[in-house]
């Protein structure tokens, strides 16, 4: 094939310049993150502002001790066995066990004990944050949002990255616009007949995304494993 | 995010280190996304999710531990502790709302945990095992496996990490490269039958550049994931 050289280069008509926020492999080899989008929509549907993916940056320290639980085993303390402390979503250190209850982030509607998680807070994360640092509580009052119950897309992959996808909508029936400056994800970890709940992933939003009133948030967290 | 460790050190029967190779591990696989998928979308026996297992057989996984009960959660997926060569561990895939009615299910020991081998086929994320996986034993070509030992947490921000670890023996009567190392990791479904329901999963796959292990040598692979904010 005959090579041209750089000035009979042409773009095809249909392309476009990838902004970096776009670019699907935000991860180095061997990294495992997730990556965050969000899009809000109006009552019709349409796309009024969209960001991302981009790289989610605060994994916190009750991510790797859920993991640890479960690829250790950590034996349940209610039957005698030694469990491992983690500090759960209201400050108590729950001494946890290995269990099929780990991770769960299957929160229904309105739910705010697990799954994606908004706040207002902007305080940069730190890897001991273990809740969202000021709570957007459920409802149609002032300052509230209308949690959706948390979606789960299957696992995809290419020979590159692999992921799955875990979505919550954030409907705005507060009569007033909502900036959302935090996000993040909460898990159930188990201890023995009692569900405990913690924080995975904490993110400061940039200069927040505004919501306005009738409006809704989607926000989609991607875990991702590279190779 | 979270950044791995690879550390591989030869040993001479006494001990003493003769080499140490250490790298960042490159290689997270599918099945490593796919357990946590189960676990955060919490996968029911009555829908499960299909993963491809080491032997490259499609398996039925679940985050599931009884239908109806649910109180107790023993599972033991994404577990990569294990104790040495062809010992019986068993595993808990469910429970019947209480202990008297544990549901385990065995593999070999060596089956779970740090895995070497003598494959040199690059990484792809789709890889459901190692290439060519060294086996247990003490034949030529073969690799004593002891226990895959987990050391706790250490956490001081902004970092976190654990260790993975386990030793290789040399007994072969020659020598042994190992050209790639990975961890295998369990993944069970929920049944009260007799019936296996737990496998091993390839969740992690790297190459090393070959690593010769002399006679009566001692090969030792850490990982260490590390947390980083």
């Amino acid at each position: 094939m005959e090579r041209k050289s750089n000035s009979e280069v042409r773009a095809r008509q249909n392309s476009r310049i990838i902004r970096e926020e776009e670019i699907k492999y935000l991860l180095q080899p061997g990294e495992v993150g997730a990556t965050l989008e969000m899009t809000v929509r109006d009552s019709q549907g349409e796309i009024t502002e969209h960001r991302g993916p981009m790289l989610s940056k605060s994994f916190v320290r009750q991510f790797i001790e859920l993991l640890f639980t479960q690829m250790y085993q950590v034996g349940d303390p209610g039957c005698g066995l030694t469990g491992y402390d983690v500090r759960d979503t209201g400050n108590v250190v729950r001494t946890i066990c290995a269990s099929g209850f780990n991770f769960d982030s299957d929160a229904g509607a309105g739910v705010l004990t697990h799954g994606i998680i908004v706040g207002t807070g902007n305080t940069a994360a730190t890897i001991d944050d273990f809740v969202i640092e000021t709570l957007i509580n459920e409802g149609v009052g002032g300052g509230q949002l209308q949690y959706s119950a948390v979606t789960f897309g299957a696992p995809a992959a290419d020979a590159a990255v692999s992921q799955f996808t875990i979505t919550r909508d954030f409907a705005n029936g507060s009569g007033g616009p909502i900036t959302v400056n935090e996000c993040g994800l909460y898990v159930q970890g188990y201890v023995y007949n009692t569900p405990y709940f913690f924080m995975t992933i904490r993110d400061v939003i940039g200069g927040g995304i505004a919501i306005p009133n009738g409006k809704t948030l989607t926000l989609n967290y991607r875990p991702q494993a590279t190779a | 995010m979270i950044r791995t460790k690879l550390i591989l050190e030869r040993f001479d029967k006494d001990y003493r280190l003769l080499e140490k190779r250490e790298r960042v591990s490159r290689s997270f696989l599918l099945q490593f996304i796919e357990l946590l998928y189960c676990a955060h979308a919490q996968i029911q026996q009555v829908a499960p999710y299909v993963m491809t297992d080491v032997d490259g057989n499609p398996q039925d996984i679940d985050s599931d531990t009884d239908n109806t009960v649910r109180q107790r959660g023993m599972k033991a997926n994404l577990q990569v502790g294990s104790s040495a060569g062809y010992g019986r561990v068993l595993f808990n895939v469910g429970i019947y709302g209480d202990y008297s009615a544990l549901d385990w299910h065995a593999l070999e020991a060596d089956m779970v945990g740090i895995q070497v081998g003598t494959g040199v086929v690059a990484v792809t994320s789709i890889d459901y095992a190692l290439g060519t996986r060294i086996v247990n034993g003490s034949g030529p070509g073969e690799f004593e496996y002891g226990g895959c030992d987990l050391l706790y947490m250490v956490i001081a921000d902004p970092n976190g990490e654990f260790t993975i670890r386990r030793y290789f023996t040399n007994n072969s009567g020659g020598g042994i490269t190992v050209e790639e190392v990975g961890i295998y990791a369990v993944g069970t479904e929920w049944d009260n039958s007799a019936a296996r329901h737990v496998w091993p999963f390839c969740i992690t796959r790297d190459l090393t550049g070959g690593v010769a292990v002399a006679d009566t040598e001692i090969l030792r692979v850490t990982y260490v994931p590390q947390i980083t904010v």
